[in-house]
């Protein structure tokens, strides 16, 4: 007896996680109404706020889905189970960091995941340099260079290839995509060393 | 091939061996090439952290959205979730009654999954750079499933700084993911002897450790511990307080 549409099964979300960018965000929000009981638990569990357990649930999902993208997620668990584990461990962080300030919040990040490619000499002088820029700057130039660029820079953080993007936003070629990102981050830096200097 | 594409084939590791130690030789060397690594790193982080931030402004109105439809649907749901309830309390009472005898083991089973399945990598304060990678290191093998590559890393660790508690609880919940209890038990009692941590988990995860293992004397011991950490308002007292009222 079926009371309603089915809902997608693991296996289904999953694979729209992987597709265009609709399909992934539609899939993206499905996976956050459909466990987002799991901020009232870890208020009742762990006596965290509501926008405390927000956060911490928003970063879990988001987590989970760079561990689809990246294949971290091996698939031996349920996409329910895994994403509670991550959401735990993220609310026990958050109450060692209220409770001792000594470490703080996983937040995924970029910087850290390159700077782990390179060699130890190369890291701490990139490392130096990186800590010497002007991220609020860097944010507020990101702006400025227009929604064609913000759009197919993001979509390539996201780890969608050049032939992906160039399907899913009508470029003509992988080919154009990376040209285009490229002078979308030379214009970047342009602007951000104008201010800068 | 341009400087962006240069830095862009080093980051997606098409290079060649030679040719990136010619990369990285040539950050080491050329201050502006440096620079230009930096900037694509930063760039790329806070492009990144945009598109997340942007996702998570959507979750928001998604949740808020949720929460009011939810609240006026709870008001007609609310003779049904009762009933539901009492079923549910009734299922779960006669579950309990029938696997009393395997309850320490399920209540310490039951933290384990929830806690110490995935691990997460939170670079600690204690440790210094090198050490701090090295941790993160160890935990993400853990994490992609491989538990005895992980504790091979994280003994080495140990082995060198042995005072470093983050190294310590690692060690001890790998082992425990490992079914090496009696080892874990020694990492864990001695995390719960540093008293220069102001919050120290080693008294839960020690009695974690004794329920899951469950030998003679185990509960025992473990119900001691509880008692401890209730009594003394340490770390994990409000799991230890529910324990101990199931355990009775």
């Amino acid at each position: 007896m079926s009371f309603g549409p089915s809902l997608p099964s693991d296996e289904e979300l999953i694979k729209k996680l992987r597709e265009s960018a609709l399909t992934r965000r539609r899939a993206e929000e499905e996976i956050f109404s459909r466990y987002r009981y799991f901020i009232k638990e870890g208020q009742n569990q762990y006596s965290l706020s509501e926008e405390e357990c927000f956060e911490a649930y928003a970063d879990s999902i988001l987590e989970m889905i760079k561990n689809v993208d990246t294949d971290v997620f091996a698939r031996r668990s349920s996409i329910k189970t895994y994403l509670y584990r991550i959401f735990n461990n993220k609310c026990v962080d958050l109450i060692r960091k209220k409770t001792t300030n000594k470490s703080s919040v996983h937040r995924t990040s970029v910087i850290t995941d390159m700077l782990f490619m390179m060699e130890d000499s190369a890291k701490t002088i990139v490392q130096r340099l990186i800590e010497e820029t002007d991220h609020d700057l860097l944010k507020n130039k990101l702006a400025e260079i227009g929604d064609n660029c913000k759009k197919v820079l993001a979509l390539f953080a996201e780890g969608y290839s050049d032939k992906e993007i160039a399907t899913m936003a009508d470029y003509k070629s992988a080919d154009v995509v990376k040209t285009t990102r490229m002078r979308c981050m030379d214009r970047l830096r342009k602007l951000y060393n104008t201010r800068v200097e | 091939m341009s400087n962006l594409e240069y830095i862009e084939a080093y980051f997606s590791q098409s290079l060649s061996a030679g040719d990136k130690q010619e990369f990285e030789k040539r950050v080491a060397e050329d201050v502006a090439f440096a620079e230009d690594v930096a900037f694509y790193i930063t760039a790329n982080d806070v492009i990144y952290n945009q598109v997340l931030e942007e996702k998570k402004q959507r979750f928001r109105q998604i949740y808020r959205q949720d929460t009011s439809m939810s609240r006026s649907s709870a008001r007609v749901l609310w003779r049904y979730a009762i009933a539901a309830s009492v079923i549910a309390i009734a299922i779960i009472a006669s579950l309990l009654t029938i696997t009393k005898m395997d309850l320490p083991e399920r209540l310490a089973d039951d933290y384990i999954s929830r806690n110490w399945e995935t691990l997460s990598v939170t670079m600690n304060a204690n440790a210094n750079q090198t050490s701090g990678d090295s941790l993160q290191r160890a935990i993400s093998v853990f994490n992609n499933g491989k538990p005895h590559e992980a504790i091979v890393m994280l003994e080495e660790m140990y082995r060198k700084d042995s005072l470093n508690y983050s190294v310590k609880e690692y060690c001890g919940i790998v082992s425990v993911q490992l079914k090496q209890y009696d080892k874990a038990l020694g990492y864990f009692s001695s995390l719960a002897n540093d008293t220069s941590l102001e919050v120290n988990p080693g008294r839960l995860y020690t009695a974690v450790v004794l329920l899951k293992r469950n030998q003679h004397g185990d509960k025992a011991a473990a119900k001691k511990i509880l008692t401890a950490i209730v009594e003394g308002d340490f770390q994990g007292k409000e799991e230890a307080l529910k324990w101990l009222k199931e355990l009775e």
